[in-house]
């Protein structure tokens, strides 16, 4: 019989917050009711993103939590960083992806992986805000199965020419750099994917197509076309054949920020629905009187701190060095879902009595029904999760 | 107990699953995106029966029974909920409400006009801030020189802007005291009407959404529907015709999440096979049709007592709930099925959503039709 093993390191729960952590907690959640709040409400129909808010976040340190200080970094770790776009997630699920298409993706994988010119050329700048990143796997007929990917890279002396189409880059079209998975050598399969850094701006050939969606409008998605692309050698991340592996690494931080970006929302949703329920009134009483009610109210607030409990501690152990296999599949997949039941929740409390719903209920409804898509779809998660406890 | 569908509802079936292809289909997204209500789609249901299917032939329908009905409803939601609801949830609930309750002289006025679409309807019920709570509304009638003087205002009224013919619920007053609640039929040219679009709408975008404006409008006696006596019921039977179209306009959106699921699930290639292969898109796909399925037959079941005239109240709000439960899980679960494309605008998915997220709210919220379905169980009134 098999008995499951936990971790005791990994299962230790305790977290701590920092002076540092608990500012820039504050600076989030001051700076996101007092300006992301207002130009969302401006620009979310319109779908309108307004890069300068990059630098702006940047100079407030939002995306330095987890680099060393010799790149700009202000040692808040994964923990703080994800406080922060808990903070920003409150009040937009679209502005809350910039510290993940910054640092926690792009800056931190070239961190790990680049040389140090890379380094230099790069990370201070995604830290600052000063360059606009971006990442990118996913193609038309290649999402959860990233080895279906058919872009290549293909030597010339010096150089590497590209050609594909990459689509669904969060901020592809606004970016300055990406990191980009293509193929080097099609035959090794995973082992024949390399992540190569590409500048977007400068380099002919490349031209992007905005996506229209349901929801977060003002952090839109974009189609990112290279038609001979020529880059230097230079510009590959790592070694060849490595980037899978980089892949999997970077996903398995980003998709900690997906579920903190849900865990925002979910947060939001709880805010609303008690401000809302504790004034209105249905037939001569508050509506947080009605059993129903309460009991919306209840189960929200479980499955919320359910996952912010388990975000909080992949968190607080990834900046200690621990983690394991299950820990981010498992927040993620409860705090996506949370999210999802939460906007639905808001609806239902507030439904009937606000048609047409206000902008906030509209994106909860439309942005939450991302979370169970991006950076590893609910089936996915389930996947990794089961497989790795059959292992 | 026969399950199976007589040639006529076949028939019924086909015709209205065509017609939504080929007229409703077509345009429904571009519709969603301008959000502009389809007036010219409207006209060309009145030829095939469809602006009066449950009127009986002699005042100009096509006399079908309530299985059909929601047959028809269905298939029109399957391509565009905002149609369905304009003229199931609101137009034919008016048509229905004259036969209810309607004289014969009120019958033989409206009701042909009606299926022509020469006149078009609305239900004006809701008020703001009060909801369909009737004991606090805040509209009046008053009998004034042998006219009915209205005044009031109501809210979320599907077609509110672009109906001829406005049925509306008010407090009835009579010397100063209070008397009941009162159905008026109001045309649109009456004095002192006037209407609001309601814009920028999250969902049913191509359906008109208005408040109307009742000042001063002075309506003959003789429009006053079934009498003051019964106004309570004529408000539960309202809220009945509401919500039957509502749960078979969910087994409809449901059923096209569904169709549309199974064959992305068909198309879409992930690690060398068909996702449709993978036993957790089977899943998927299993739950939306099991409760698709058993919302459909709920709703037929409620159909069927509404045709034998039988009380059907708790089998409604038990199809209500579940099928609009069922339709927002479906139109959810279909996004994921499509992944990232299902988030996207190029496919009508998230249109499906959107709609539906609105329209679960109509004729009162899902918890109130849990509560009534408890409540039958329980034997509380
Ligand atoms: C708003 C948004 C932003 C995004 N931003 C980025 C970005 O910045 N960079 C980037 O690279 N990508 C991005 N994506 C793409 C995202 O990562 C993909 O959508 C995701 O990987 C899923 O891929 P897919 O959409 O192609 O779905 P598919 O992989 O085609 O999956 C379709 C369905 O099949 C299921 N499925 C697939 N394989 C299996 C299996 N083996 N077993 C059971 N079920 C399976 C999935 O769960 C899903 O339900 C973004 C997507 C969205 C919606
Ligand atoms: C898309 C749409 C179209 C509409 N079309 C029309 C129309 O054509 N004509 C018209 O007149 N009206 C229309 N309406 C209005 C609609 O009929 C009313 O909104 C609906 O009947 C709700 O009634 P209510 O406000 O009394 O609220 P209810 O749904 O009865 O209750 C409102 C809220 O109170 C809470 N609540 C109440 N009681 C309880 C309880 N016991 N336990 C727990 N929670 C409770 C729930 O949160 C619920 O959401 C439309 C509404 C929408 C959204």
């Amino acid at each position: 019989m098999v008995i499951l093993q936990f971790d005791e390191e990994v299962a230790n729960l305790f977290f701590e917050l920092t002076e540092e952590q608990k500012e820039i907690k504050q600076r989030a959640r001051d700076y996101a009711e007092k300006r992301i709040s207002v130009v969302q409400e401006e620009d979310y129909d319109k779908g309108v993103f307004r890069p300068e808010i990059v630098k702006e976040m940047g100079e407030l340190g939002f995306f330095a939590g987890v680099v060393p200080e010799e790149y700009g970094g202000n040692n808040v770790g994964f923990l703080g960083t994800v406080l922060c776009v808990e903070e920003l997630g409150r009040v937009s699920a679209s502005y809350c992806m910039l510290p993940t298409s910054q640092t926690v993706g792009p800056g931190l994988t070239i961190l790990r992986h680049g040389t140090e010119e890379q380094k230099d050329k790069y990370v201070r700048g995604l830290v600052s805000g000063d360059i606009i990143g971006c990442f990118s796997s996913t193609e038309p007929d290649a999402g959860s199965d990233v080895a279906a990917m058919k872009m290549v890279a293909v030597e010339k002396g010096d150089r590497f020419i590209l050609n594909g189409t990459k689509t669904w880059a969060t901020g592809g079209s606004v970016a300055d750099m990406g990191l980009f998975w293509v193929y080097t050598d099609k035959e090794k399969g995973t082992r024949g994917i390399s992540c190569f850094i590409v500048d977007l701006k400068d380099s002919p050939g490349i031209s992007t197509h905005l996506i229209e969606e349901l929801g977060l409008h003002c952090c839109r998605a974009s189609e990112v076309a290279f038609q001979d692309v020529e880059i230097s050698k230079d510009c590959l991340l790592g070694n060849k054949g490595e980037g899978y592996g980089i892949l999997m690494e970077t996903l398995g931080e980003s998709r900690l920020c997906a579920s903190t970006r849900a865990l925002g929302l979910g947060h939001a949703c709880l805010d609303d629905c008690i401000n809302f329920v504790k004034e209105r009134k249905q037939a001569g009483q508050k509506i947080g009187n009605l059993q129903l009610v309460e009991a919306r109210i209840a189960e929200m607030y479980i499955e919320h701190e359910a996952a912010r409990m388990l975000i909080y501690q992949v968190a607080a152990n990834k900046d200690r060095g621990i983690g394991d296999p299950l820990d981010v599949p498992t927040a993620k997949y409860v705090a996506c879902e949370a999210a999802v039941k939460a906007a639905e929740t808001a609806m239902e409390i507030f439904g009937s009595f606000s048609f047409p719903l206000n902008m906030a209920l509209r994106r909860y409804m439309n942005d939450s029904r991302c979370f169970p898509i991006t950076e590893g779809t609910r089936n996915i998660l389930k996947l990794i999760i089961s497989r790795t406890l059959l292992r | 107990m026969d399950f199976s569908l007589t040639e006529e509802q076949v028939m019924v079936r086909n015709m209205a699953w065509q017609f939504a292809t080929n007229s409703i289909e077509p345009t429904a997204t571009g519709d969603d995106n301008a959000e502009h209500f389809p007036q010219e789609i409207i006209g060309e249901m009145a030829p095939l029966g469809l602006l009066g299917s449950i009127v009986p032939q002699e005042y100009g329908g096509s006399g079908l029974d309530y299985i059909s009905h929601a047959i028809i409803i269905e298939g029109i939601a399957r391509a565009s909920l905002s149609i369905a609801l304009s003229v199931f949830g609101s137009h034919s609930v008016v048509e229905e409400m004259l036969m209810t309750w309607g004289s014969d002289q009120q019958k033989q006025r409206y009701l042909p006009l009606m299926c022509k679409g020469e006149l078009f309807s609305c239900c004006a019920l809701n008020e703001p801030g009060v909801g369909t709570d009737v004991g606090n509304f805040g509209s009046w009638a008053e009998l004034s020189q042998g006219w009915w003087v209205i005044n009031g205002e109501k809210v979320f009224v599907v077609n509110g802007g672009v109906s001829t013919l406005i049925l509306a619920v008010t407090k009835v007053s009579k010397n100063g005291g209070e008397r009941g609640l009162g159905a008026f039929l109001i045309t649109r040219d009456v004095a002192g009407f006037s209407s609001q679009d309601t814009v920028t709408k999250n969902g049913l975008r191509a359906c008109n959404i208005a408040n109307v404006y009742f000042r001063g409008c002075r309506v003959p006696q003789e429009n006053l529907l079934g009498s003051i006596e019964n106004g309570n019921k004529i408000v539960e039977s309202l809220l009945h015709g509401i919500n039957f179209s509502i749960a078979a306009s969910c087994v409809g959106v449901a059923q096209a999440c569904i169709d549309a699921s199974i064959k992305y699930a068909e198309e879409r290639q992930a690690f060398g096979r068909t996702i449709g292969k993978f036993d957790m898109i089977q899943e998927m796909i299993a739950d939306m049709t099991i409760g698709t399925e058993a919302a459909r037959l709920l709703t037929y079941q409620v159909a069927d007592l509404k045709t034998r005239k039988q009380p059907f109240s708790k089998q409604l709000a038990m199809a209500r709930y579940l099928a609009s439960d069922v339709a927002i899980r479906a139109a959810t679960d279909a996004i994921l099925v499509h992944g990232a494309y299902g988030f996207g605008k190029d496919l009508p998915l998230e249109r499906y959503f959107r709609d539906v997220a609105e329209a679960i709210e109509d004729g009162g919220s899902p918890l109130i039709h849990k509560l009534t379905v408890a409540r039958h169980a329980l034997g509380i009134s």
